[in-house]
């Protein structure tokens, strides 16, 4: 499953796509803005056209369910608008040359990953009628799609992808205080990185970000060879984006190397718990859909203990 | 403790290899560094995101790695080197001081030059063996190395180096210049020596000994007294002292010994019947060996005889001479390992008669009066019956004693000689003391203050006897004494051994001379009475000997030994068998000892050696007498001496040591517990004296072999798990392995358990990193 840039069927595989269909994306906290349907929202009333039925789900207002429908089929549905989600959700992207990396044990890069996920969530979140946008960075911010709810917005997203491959160095955190400036009104910001950058600058951003009202998630995404450290032979480790070179035998360096990776792991956990930022950590080798599901989990846990 | 001490524990190695060729493998160590170097240059190259771990690993590790791969590389290194130098065959001396190891030392080599070192090995004899590998010590040896040489054979150790020196062509050819001699070995006498060689060389350096001997049994357990064993235990302590055994096996040895004649003497046309003892000495029996009996150079009977292993065998031949005279004869075998004791010699005197002086003390004209009359009958009592006896007994009066020429007779009677004069016991005793024999029967006209003063004097013929005084009466006896017939032990009384009812208890004596004999005389009480008193005394001086009789011969009114039961006419006649042959009779003497005979001739006298060398007799004046000297006779065979002037002959038969024969050796587990008990000294078989390119002697080489092996298996260990990246746990228990490993290593009976262990530990470690790099 290796994408080309640009090609939007790849990323409406219809298996990737089944198995997202029965998931619900649902935004933690109350949204400021027209959000109505799934969402629980302070404004209600936006807008009453109805649309569809769907099954009463667990969360789901009771004012919405359709008595009559439940006397005649002893069932409980809710009444659906056709404008009852009305969040903006943007997937920010990381493009520097650290998430171009692919090892050899993994069919797909970071980068080629990342675009698979925005483009699921883009059509997750326009299958709810919600407006998905998209934003790409390195060491700054180079381009944003705004948000729109029109169901071929997806496509807009996939073309925005073009070549934005970069050999360029991040720098997440001053891209999230850019975003967050740049951002018109609340939304939820779902960042697509390896977060290989400085801890406290990527925190300082964050920190902006929810400063600024925004519900953001974190999918990081890393090769498993940079989790695992699998190396045996000496081996001479070419550092991207401008970074030193190592030549080392791994056998002797992997522990330290796995206790590096899991001590800053820790610390970001840590971080985002602390400012209410659901992270979720996923390696290129896993699905797309349990990677989805698992964030979707992580951020319905959070919104629980909040 | 002393610096010998501390270097006693404190083992300096110093290495040196049987195969040094091998060490050309040391290249090989270099292999784990260019595999290191290689490997570092052929490394993947990999692009790489996640730098910052990276980078703080490497930060982190950087020293530890570092280390880590050095102490791998090492491993790696050290465990080629090491096993390199094990198929080397180090050689290293444990016991080096540490001035050894980085200096000069003082070496004291003795070379055992018995008669057993003539043996024949694969490779020569065992002295040519002993001063090869003497010679490969010096070649090898430091520059600054000094040393000194001994020869030991016989009892005078030869001190052929005296003096230290670093002369290695002196040493050289003072070992070449070497001769193994036919002496018989006596290694005690040779540790005074070297002791006083090692206090001589008093020059700081650290000393050692290396003794090369084939260790010859009998010569060690015959000398295992406490003084040299503790002559031996100071050498130990004061040096470093290496026994080097130059046998290969127990070599077979058929030996000949002991010729001797059986008859009292022998004459001519009369059977004699000649005797050898043919020794074993080895663990096989020996089958059908020819024995040859040699008289004058002429084969004239053979024999073939078997002997058991370790056992002696008594081979006779009977032998008729057809004229009298001196025949030289020799008993020979088949020549062997050994050839010096396949032959022994022997002289045989053949005589037509034996010439007898009879001195008479007591002329008379009556029948049986004289002194001489019943003795001269006694010796020939009935040649009118056919009782032919060799004897020729001579009458003369006392005063011709002093003019009539002694040397000619075999025996000396004075019978009842009033008195002597001192030159006629001048002349009596040199007779004596060059092989004659004199027998002095007394009667009543013997003067006690004369024979005390001269026969009995100083330099009369039996000092250490006296006269006291005349006991009973003959004219009117009023006691009898009785002989004590019960002791039969000497070789005089021989033929009263065995038969009761000889006659000698019948014998009653009722006067005889008290003699007196003092312990430290040679005199010896051969028959006695029961109240103790001698009867016949006998005493050795120079090669003859000397009797005397306290009872009268000639006078019945003595005692009634010469009516009763013919006790006189026996004893007399065993008395002078056994005077001629316990002086004319000896006639050979042991190889490397001294020979001295008393001489009467003035003239200068020669000596030849089997017919070829010639020795240089030396005349040893004591006083008046003459004593001819050979101080040592170097081989075995005929040893003729004679004078210038023909008034002197001697033949004489020179034989090997019989014990130098057994050519077993002292094994060294005896050496440790009966000689040299908490001594530390090594003991080498000259096929694992490996000197050829080293002055060190080896020590404990497939210990040491075997130690650098267990050191490979345990760097091999070390090696897997510290590349395995082991945890505290499995150090523990590698720790617990090597412990074990180490305290089984010691104890050679469970070396083979060891390596089955270390091989167990490796192949599991081995598999477990598989296993781990496999997942």
């Amino acid at each position: 499953m290796r994408p080309k840039a640009g090609d939007s069927r790849n990323f409406f595989d219809p298996k990737v796509l089944s198995e997202l269909r029965g998931l619900e994306l649902r935004a933690r906290r109350i949204m400021e803005g027209l959000v109505a349907g799934l969402h629980k929202s302070p404004f209600q009333g936006f807008s009453v056209e109805f649309a569809e039925h769907r099954e009463y789900a667990p969360g789901d207002d009771f004012r919405h369910i359709d008595w009559r429908v439940f006397a005649r089929t002893d069932r409980h549905y809710v009444r659906t608008y056709e404008q009852e989600t009305n969040f903006d959700c943007y997937v920010a992207i990381d493009t520097s040359e650290s998430m171009q990396f692919c090892s050899e044990i993994s069919d797909i890069s970071k980068y080629e990953y990342a675009q698979l996920l925005a483009v699921a969530i883009g059509w997750l979140v326009l299958r709810q009628r919600d407006g998905a946008g998209l934003c790409l960075f390195d060491d700054e911010v180079t381009k944003v799609v705004p948000t729109s709810n029109a169901a071929a917005h997806v496509h807009r997203m996939i073309e925005s992808f073009g070549d934005a491959r970069t050999k360029r160095s991040s720098a997440i955190g001053s891209c999230l205080h850019n975003l967050s400036r740049r951002l018109p009104r609340r939304a939820v910001v779902v960042v697509v990185s390896d977060l290989f950058d400085d801890h406290d600058q990527l925190v300082s951003g964050l920190k902006h970000l929810k400063h600024a009202g925004h519900d953001v998630s974190l999918l990081q995404v890393v090769d498993p060879a940079e989790q695992d450290f699998p190396y045996e032979s000496p081996t001479l480790f070419r550092g991207m984006e401008a970074m030193d070179d190592h030549s080392v035998d791994p056998r002797s360096l992997a522990a330290s190397y796995r206790e590096e990776f899991e001590a800053f792991e820790k610390k970001l956990k840590f971080a985002c718990q602390k400012h209410g930022v659901d992270h979720t950590l996923v390696r290129t080798e896993e699905p797309l859909d349990v990677a989805i599901s698992r964030c979707l989990r992580a951020r319905r846990a959070l919104g629980t203990r909040q | 403790m002393n610096a010998l001490s501390w270097s006693r524990v404190l083992p300096v190695p110093a290495f040196s290899f049987t195969q040094p060729w091998m060490l050309l493998g040391l290249v090989l160590a270099a292999i784990p560094v260019l595999i290191h170097f290689f490997y570092r240059r052929r490394y993947q190259e990999v692009r790489w995101a996640a730098v910052q771990f990276l980078d703080a690993a490497v930060k982190r590790n950087a020293q530890r790695h570092r280390f880590q791969q050095l102490l791998l590389l090492a491993l790696r290194t050290l465990a080629i080197a090491l096993l390199v130098f094990a198929f080397a065959g180090p050689m290293s001396n444990a016991n080096l001081t540490l001035s050894q190891a980085t200096g000069s030392r003082h070496v004291v080599v003795v070379i055992d030059g018995s008669l057993s070192m003539q043996c024949r090995e694969a490779d020569g004899t065992r002295f040519e063996r002993a001063i090869d590998l003497a010679v490969k010590v010096v070649e090898s040896s430091g520059e600054d190395d000094t040393f000194q040489l001994v020869q030991m054979a016989g009892s005078v150790p030869e001190s052929i180096i005296a003096q230290p020196t670093n002369d290695r062509d002196q040493v050289r050819a003072a070992l070449k210049g070497l001769e193994c001699s036919f002496r018989r070995g006596e290694p005690e006498r040779a540790w005074p020596l070297v002791l006083e060689l090692l206090k001589q060389s008093n020059s700081g350096k650290p000393t050692a000994v290396h003794l090369f001997s084939d260790l010859q049994l009998h010569e060690w357990r015959d000398t295992a007294t406490d003084v040299n064993k503790k002559l031996l235990a100071d050498i130990a302590k004061q040096s470093d002292l290496t026994f080097v055994d130059v046998t290969d096996r127990l070599t077979p040895n058929l030996a000949v010994q002991n010729v001797s004649v059986d008859n009292d003497f022998v004459t001519v046309n009369e059977t004699a019947t000649l005797r050898a003892i043919v020794q074993n000495s080895s663990n096989t029996v020996t089958e059908n060996r020819e024995l040859r009996l040699v008289v004058d150079d002429r084969v004239v009977a053979t024999r073939s005889v078997s002997v058991n292993p370790l056992t002696r065998l008594a081979v006779t031949f009977q032998h008729q001479f057809a004229t009298r005279g001196r025949f030289r004869i020799s008993f020979e075998t088949d020549a062997d390992q050994l050839t010096a004791d396949d032959r022994a010699f022997g002289i045989v005197n053949v005589y037509d008669d034996v010439p007898l002086l009879l001195v008479n003390g007591k002329p008379s004209a009556q029948r049986m009066g004289q002194a001489t009359d019943f003795l001269e009958l006694c010796l020939n009592p009935a040649p009118e019956a056919g009782w032919k006896t060799p004897y020729k007994p001579r009458v003369v009066n006392e005063a011709e004693l002093g003019t009539i020429d002694v040397q000619s007779y075999s025996v000396v009677f004075l019978c009842n000689v009033r008195q002597l004069t001192q030159s006629e016991v001048a002349r009596l005793r040199s007779y004596v003391r060059s092989g004659g024999a004199v027998v002095v029967c007394v009667g009543d006209l013997v003067d006690i203050q004369n024979y005390n003063g001269r026969f009995f004097g100083k330099t009369g013929l039996m000092p250490g006897v006296r006269f006291q005084e005349v006991i009973g009466n003959s004219e009117e006896p009023l006691e009898a004494f009785e002989l004590d017939a019960a002791r039969l032990d000497h070789p005089l009384l021989s033929i009263y051994r065995g038969n009761p009812g000889h006659g000698l208890e019948q014998v009653l004596t009722f006067k005889y001379i008290r003699a007196a004999v003092s312990e430290t005389s040679n005199g010896r009480t051969a028959l006695q009475f029961r109240n103790g008193d001698p009867v016949i005394v006998e005493s050795k001086l120079g090669a003859g000997i000397v009797c005397l009789t306290t009872i009268a011969g000639d006078d019945s009114r003595w005692s009634t030994w010469n009516t009763a039961s013919g006790t006189y006419v026996t004893l007399m006649n065993e008395l002078t068998q056994f005077a001629i042959r316990t002086s004319r009779s000896v006639q050979s003497t042991t190889v490397g000892e001294e020979w001295r005979r008393p001489i009467v001739a003035s003239g200068s006298m020669t000596a030849r050696l089997n017919d070829k060398s010639d020795l240089v007799p030396r005349v040893s004046r004591v006083e008046s007498e003459s004593e001819l000297v050979i101080d040592e006779i170097p081989e075995p065979g005929f040893l003729s001496v004679f004078s210038e002037t023909g008034t002197d002959e001697y033949l004489i038969a020179a034989n090997v040591d019989v014990a130098e024969s057994d050519l077993r050796s002292i094994s060294e587990s005896a050496l440790r517990t009966e000689f040299l008990p908490g001594s530390e000294f090594r003991v080498r078989n000259a096929g694992t004296f490996l000197t050829a390119d080293q002055r060190r002697t080896q020590a404990g080489g497939s210990e040491l072999i075997f130690l650098l092996f267990a050191l490979v298996v345990g760097l091999l260990i070390s090696e897997l798990l510290l590349a395995s990246r082991v945890g505290l746990t499995e150090w523990l228990i590698f720790g617990t392995i090597t412990i074990a490993i180490v305290c089984l290593m010691f104890l050679p009976a469970s070396r083979v358990a060891t390596l089955i262990v270390a091989s167990v530990v490796i192949g599991g470690l081995l598999g477990r990193r598989y296993y781990r790099t496999a997942g």
